[in-house]
């Protein structure tokens, strides 16, 4: 159990802190992980910093078509947020997803990109939207890292012992995108799912209805089906040029299940999870086509 | 009641561990085995049924009545066995093997003694041979699962102990292990532990009706089909807690309980101490289930640390520790066939069940009950039981809301279903032609009531069934993703009626005011408030003059356990029996104050009582008394003649079990659900239970029951499953997270509703709720799949990958 | 290693000197005797160590005290106004919503902060508040029956 605990406040004071005490130290804000993962004995560090003092790190920030969120920003500001539900909708829809209010209120985005679990809810979106981290260190200064390149595996990250996570940065929807999340759990309330999809999609201006016209771009991205989050690229570039016909989403769906590349485990069979992409894909992309991904969304 | 003779497989109590002496009283077994060996009555005629309880309307009995401690538990002031801190008190951690079996060749506690801050550990070494907790070892050398007690630590706070067990070095030899019952009980399979000589536990449990062979040749349709049920774990929200202080030579402890005499019993004669040196307290217990009924290691590890340190020492469970040393409703394999008529009539019923029992229990007990109802719920002619226990290095096996009927009544309820399409008749038809309502054919005593007929009745016309269901035809026949279906069980149970004896106290005090001394776990019922309103209503007491005793071996009688879903029917037939020898001695003083105020005569059988007031029947005109003044008229009427006494009445009670009726509680339940057929996802969007609960006491606190049981029922149907990897032995779902259970939004509109069979023996007609609300649930949810989506479930939990693998079939 | 904490609870102030690995759950209970809030699963799973800060609710077995240092800490000690109970409370122990009890306290406090923010909610916001709480007796019927109650008075 750690014997030091330091209240950092300010981020050049946790960066100073990193650099001296390295792997002994864990950066804390609300402690949930942290805590948890010392129950499972994933880690078990020596010195903890505190920087929930820190001014600025719970601010939302809107420049330029980029959200950036501060390392700790909650579930629940997401949520409350509503440039980011507008704008956002698939972070905000896993975010408000997040069943127990205990979690979402005190659960920070950056938490869950450090623990790293495929089976985080936040992740999925956030890829499929074009997210990168800022990391910061005393010694190196800045570095922004693409979410392909941060999450390297099942509780590991590319996030270097001296290493702060203290920005995730997306671009907003534009005008002719839209996109939504969707996730399969055993319970209606709970933080881990089976399987979750994000989807994210833009249309070819069209002066008809929206969402009828060609697809431009096409982002789907799967959690909890294989170590990391996965893009499903053969289905994302099949529905380049495609407009959503039935068959069209059948199809993608089918290519999306390619990509996935699940384990058995206590929470589903591979084979279980990977018909579950076809299911939760086919979903969400109806979902867009008729309008209808924002319905049950609290308004 | 048929004629035919029957053979159970006696029971040979020498043989018996004490938690299988247990299992056999509240399962019925020891009823059945009682009656069995006292023989059928030499009369051909079979005992008259006994006759119904009058359907009285009562002053207190019946009207909803919100639990006494009700705002004691909502202000935060209701202590559980987790609020007790103690000075000086030590806080344990366990070390647990992380081997399903295996032999410790050595273990070195050297470098955690030498912790700042460690004051006590013991291992095996420091345990006597005969100090065990049931059959399992407080500190195993042999662990035979996943999670077995291997070194405690006492220190200072659980950070330090938890750090001292990481400087614990144990050397283990791996043995061989078995995870699976039916391949466990093969001759050749890896023995479960080294000292047995096959891990099939004991003699079978056997009933033999009639001539099964000859029902099953005579039968015009027959099916069959192998039922697989899960090990499940209770998660009771409060986790197993012992806090041990000795005294001198005295041992208290406190602790989660839904027992406490029988704890301090079996505590004290496992460390060779009088029983009466032994106090066991237990103000609140934190939801029980079943697996807060018995001793376990941890009890005997706080005792013995407590001892090693001459310190209190606290032991509360982790929710891991929880999962591995905690009991389980177990897993059982059931082969059942059932043989019928054209006309739906039942002749042959074949059945066999084999149980895990985990490493430490023992015995056919357990598959014994998960073969009850079938026996006991239709009229067959012939039948065939077998029941087996296989042990195995998992978790114990042991009493979890119902026992084994939840999972017999799965098998037996989901066939009654495909027999009823096979038949093409109505299952609620189908039901109704064979209900036994006589009594139990093999020891041939009549039930003490049995209204199972108008549960099925009463809840078809409530749930409207005949336009809900629409025939054999109408099988998966809704169109898109969603496919919606509504399905039916009935139930027997030999829960909630059984009462071995038990004694109960009912004071009046010189104010007038009266209290209920008893031992009874205070654990959701709610117990306390139930034997309040059972002694104000034997007293004619108002319910604000009652309080009711909280558990503590010092001070109260042993009430039984509560368990079995037998506290209200047994530990209230004790504080009625109690509240009317209390009666009786009020009435004494009270005729001697009215004879003395009125200087005449006034016999106790002239008085009445009423809203606490007694009045002389006779003469309106007389004022009424209170019972203060009775009390405190000093003077009671002993055979006619005025004698001095003692102010405060003591009514006592010791109630005899009841040996010339067999008892049984009956439920029928209706239940519709969604199946998501693209994911496989299944929804209970509807649910109701009719209950014969005999008499309804407080029906605020009964629809409570069925609700919770309900969901519990959903839970072993759809999602709850302890599942070990057969690989490595290790179990994967030993946490909330995986361990699932239903929370708000998963919860549809439940309907309780109730008969009144004014059972013949219960305290003012009742009998029990508790296990037969959850095992309500998971045949007429899987009916349900089948009616919505066409697919026969018959592996539990009826989970996404499983409906959709079904789907594909 | 120690050190002195400054909390807010229930609107009184205390000082405490206590492990810094110490959860706000074992602060509570050891250390300030508010044994009211109860330990269940130590994984966030169960809901029933919710406390409130600053008026959301926390699963107190996953917070630092030492960060939550001039934050305003509710426990259900803290509900009631001095002897009346607070509607929930009593909505609760009228309805026998609570049964056993040990999962209770929880429930009470996110009902709390669900009832400050929407003083009439509906199921559905019910269902939504309590998402997180783990109850194993009621079937949580009378929970909801409960919440709206207190929601009428």
């Amino acid at each position: 159990m750690w014997d030091t605990f330091i209240t950092a406040t300010s981020i050049d004071e946790a960066l100073g802190l990193l650099a001296q005490y390295r792997r002994d130290a864990r950066i804390v804000n609300g402690g949930t992980d942290l805590l948890i993962e010392i129950e499972r004995k994933v880690r078990s560090p020596k010195v903890v910093i505190d920087v929930s003092r820190v001014p600025g790190l719970d601010e939302i920030r809107f420049e330029d078509g980029t959200f950036h969120l501060g390392a700790g920003v909650t579930h629940n500001q997401v949520v409350g947020n509503k440039l980011l539900v507008d704008h956002a909708y698939p972070l905000a829809r896993a975010c408000w997803e997040v069943g127990a209010p205990q979690i979402r209120n005190r659960g920070t985005i950056a938490g869950n990109l450090i623990t790293a679990s495929p089976a985080n809810d936040t992740i999925t979106p956030l890829w499929a939207m074009g997210a990168w981290v800022t990391l910061q260190s005393k010694a190196r200064g800045k570095r922004d890292v693409s979410l392909e390149e941060f999450m390297l595996g099942v509780r590991h990250t590319a996030l270097e012992p001296d290493e702060m996570l203290t920005e995730i940065s997306f671009p907003a929807l534009k005008e002719n995108e839209c996109g939504t999340f969707i996730k399969l759990g055993l319970r209606r309330a709970q933080a881990i799912s089976v399987v979750n999809a994000a989807v994210v999609l833009g249309f070819r201006p069209s002066p008809l209805a929206p969402r009828v016209s060609e697809i431009e771009s096409a982002w789907i991205t799967l959690g909890s089906v294989a170590p990391t989050i996965v893009a499903a690229e053969e289905a994302q570039r099949f529905l380049i040029g495609e407009t959503l016909e039935d068959h069209t989403i059948d199809d993608a769906a089918r290519f999306a299940m390619n990509a996935a590349r699940p384990i058995d485990d206590i929470r589903g069979t591979a084979a279980y999870r990977r018909e579950m992409v076809r299911v939760l894909v086919s979903r969400a992309l109806r979902q867009l086509r008729d309008e209808t991904e924002r319905a049950d969304f609290p308004a | 009641m048929p004629a035919a003779k029957s053979y159970v497989t006696p029971l040979d109590y020498e043989k018996m561990t004490p938690e299988e002496r247990e299992w056999a009283v509240l399962t019925g077994r020891a009823d059945l085995d009682r009656a069995m060996k006292e023989g059928t009555p030499r009369s051909t005629t079979p005992p008259a049924s006994p006759p119904a309880q009058p359907s009285a309307d009562y002053a207190v009995v019946g009207k909803p009545q919100k639990d006494l401690e009700g705002y004691r538990i909502v202000t935060g002031k209701s202590t559980f066995t987790v609020d007790v801190y103690l000075p000086d008190m030590l806080y344990v951690r366990v070390l647990r093997s992380p081997l399903p079996h295996a032999k410790i060749t050595s273990i070195d506690t050297s470098k955690a003694a030498a912790l700042p801050g460690v004051y006590g550990i013991i291992t095996y070494k420091d345990i006597p041979a005969q100090v065990l907790a049931g059959l399992k070892p407080v500190m195993a050398s042999e662990p035979a699962l996943v999670g077995d007690p291997i070194a405690a630590v006492a220190a200072v706070d659980e950070t330090v102990a938890e750090d001292a067990l990481n400087l614990i070095n144990v050397q283990y030899q791996q043995l061989p292990f078995i995870v699976d019952p039916i391949a466990g009980a093969k001759s050749g399979a890896p023995l479960a532990l080294s000292n047995l000589q096959s891990n099939v536990s004991g003699p079978d449990f056997k009933v033999v009706r009639g001539d099964v062979n000859q029902g099953f040749a005579s039968a015009d349709v027959t099916v069959e089909h192998t039922v697989n049920t899960q090990d499940q774990q209770h998660v009771a929200l409060e986790p197993h807690i012992a806090v041990a202080r000795w005294d001198n030579d005295v041992l208290t402890m406190w602790t989660s309980s839904q027992y406490t005499h029988a704890i301090a019993r079996i505590v004290a004669a496992t460390l060779g101490m009088p029983y009466s040196k032994v106090r066991v307290i237990s103000a609140f217990t934190g939801g029980g289930f079943g697996d807060k009924t018995a001793v376990y290691p941890y009890h005997l590890v706080a005792a013995l640390l407590a001892k090693k340190t001459m310190r209190p020492v606290r032991y509360e469970l982790t929710r891991l520790d929880v999962f591995y040393e905690g009991s389980h409703h177990f897993q059982v394999v059931q082969d059942i066939k059932l043989g019928f008529k054209k006309d739906g009539t039942l002749v042959a019923l074949q059945a066999d069940s084999t149980a895990r029992l985990g490493a430490y229990s023992r015995g056919s007990g357990l598959a014994g009950d998960t073969l009850s109802g079938a026996r006991l719920e239709y009229n067959i002619p012939n039948i065939l039981l077998n029941g087996r226990g296989v042990i195995t290095n998992t978790s114990s096996a042991g009493a979890r809301r119902s026992v084994g009927e939840a999972s017999g009544m799965f098998a037996l309820e989901t066939l009654m279903d495909v027999a009823a399409e096979k038949l093409g008749m109505d299952p609620v038809d189908l039901r109704l032609k064979n209900i036994n309502e006589t009594g139990d054919p093999e020891s041939k005593l009549p039930w003490t009531s049995n209204g199972l007929r108008d549960c099925i009745t009463n809840g078809a016309s409530a749930f409207n069934w005949k336009s809900r269901w629409q025939g054999w035809a109408n099988v998966n026949k809704g169109a898109g993703p969603l496919k919606t279906g509504v399905g039916f069980m009935a139930l027997a149970s030999n829960k909630g009626s059984k009462s071995p004896p038990m004694t109960a106290v009912v004071e009046i005090n010189v104010d007038g005011s009266v209290r209920v001394v008893q031992g009874a776990a205070h654990i959701g019922g709610p117990q306390r408030t139930t034997f309040a309103i059972i002694a104000a209503e034997t007293l004619g007491a108002n319910l604000d003059q009652l309080s009711v005793s909280e558990p503590d071996t010092a001070f109260t009688t042993d009430t039984g356990i509560v368990a079995g879903s037998r506290a209200t029917k047994s530990v209230g037939s004790a504080v009625k029996a109690a509240a009317e020898d209390a009666r009786a001695q009020l009435l004494g003083y009270a005729a001697a104050k009215f004879s003395k105020d009125l200087s005449r005569t006034v016999n106790p059988q002239d008085l009445a009582v009423t809203n606490g007031q007694i009045s002389l029947q006779t003469d309106s005109s007389v004022k009424p008394i209170t019972f203060a003044d009775a009390v405190n008229s000093g003077f009671i009427i002993v055979d006619g003649q005025q004698v001095p006494a003692a102010a405060t009445i003591i009514g006592r009670a010791v109630v005899p079990p009841v040996t010339q009726y067999a008892q049984q509680t009956y439920a029928a339940a209706f239940y519709e659900v969604q199946v998501n057929v693209q994911t496989g996802v299944v929804r209970v969007t509807d649910a109701m239970q009719i209950h014969d609960v005999g008499k309804v006491i407080n029906p605020l606190q009964l629809t409570n029951q069925v609700h919770g049981g309900s969901v519990q029922g959903t839970g072993f149907a759809l999602t709850e499953d302890y599942i070990y990897d057969t690989a490595t032995g290790i179990p994967v779902s030993s946490n909330l997270d995986d361990y699932k259970m239903l929370m708000i939004n998963d919860v549809p509109k439940i309907t309780a509703l109730f008969v009144e069979s004014n059972d013949a023996v219960g305290p003012f007609g009742a009998k029990g709720i508790g296990e037969p609300a959850f095992m309500a649930a998971a045949a007429a949810i899987s009916n349900a799949i089948y009616y919505a989506a066409g697919i026969r479930l018959t592996s539990l939990p009826m989970n996404p990958k499983r409906v959709l693998e079904a789907l594909k079939a | 290693m120690k050190t002195i904490l400054h909390l807010r609870v229930n609107g009184q102030d205390h000082e405490v000197y206590v492990a810094v690995h110490k959860t706000l759950l074992e602060v509570l209970r050891e250390d300030l005797n508010l044994t009211g809030t109860k330990h269940g699963c130590e994984l966030g799973e169960c809901g029933t160590c919710t406390v409130l800060v600053d008026g959301e609710p926390v699963l107190s077995c996953l917070a630092l005290p030492i960060e939550l240092q001039g934050r305003e800490i509710t426990t259900v000690e803290g509900l009631a106004d001095g002897a009346t109970p607070h509607p929930l409370q009593t909505a609760f122990a009228e309805l026998g919503a609570a049964q056993c009890g040990y999962c209770t306290p929880g429930v009470l406090m996110a009902s709390k902060t669900l009832l400050d923010h929407n003083p009439h909610p509906s199921r559905d916001e019910i269902k939504h508040a309590l998402a997180g709480n783990l109850c194993r007796c009621t079937g949580y019927a009378k929970i909801y029956e409960a919440v709206e109650l207190a929601s009428k008075t």
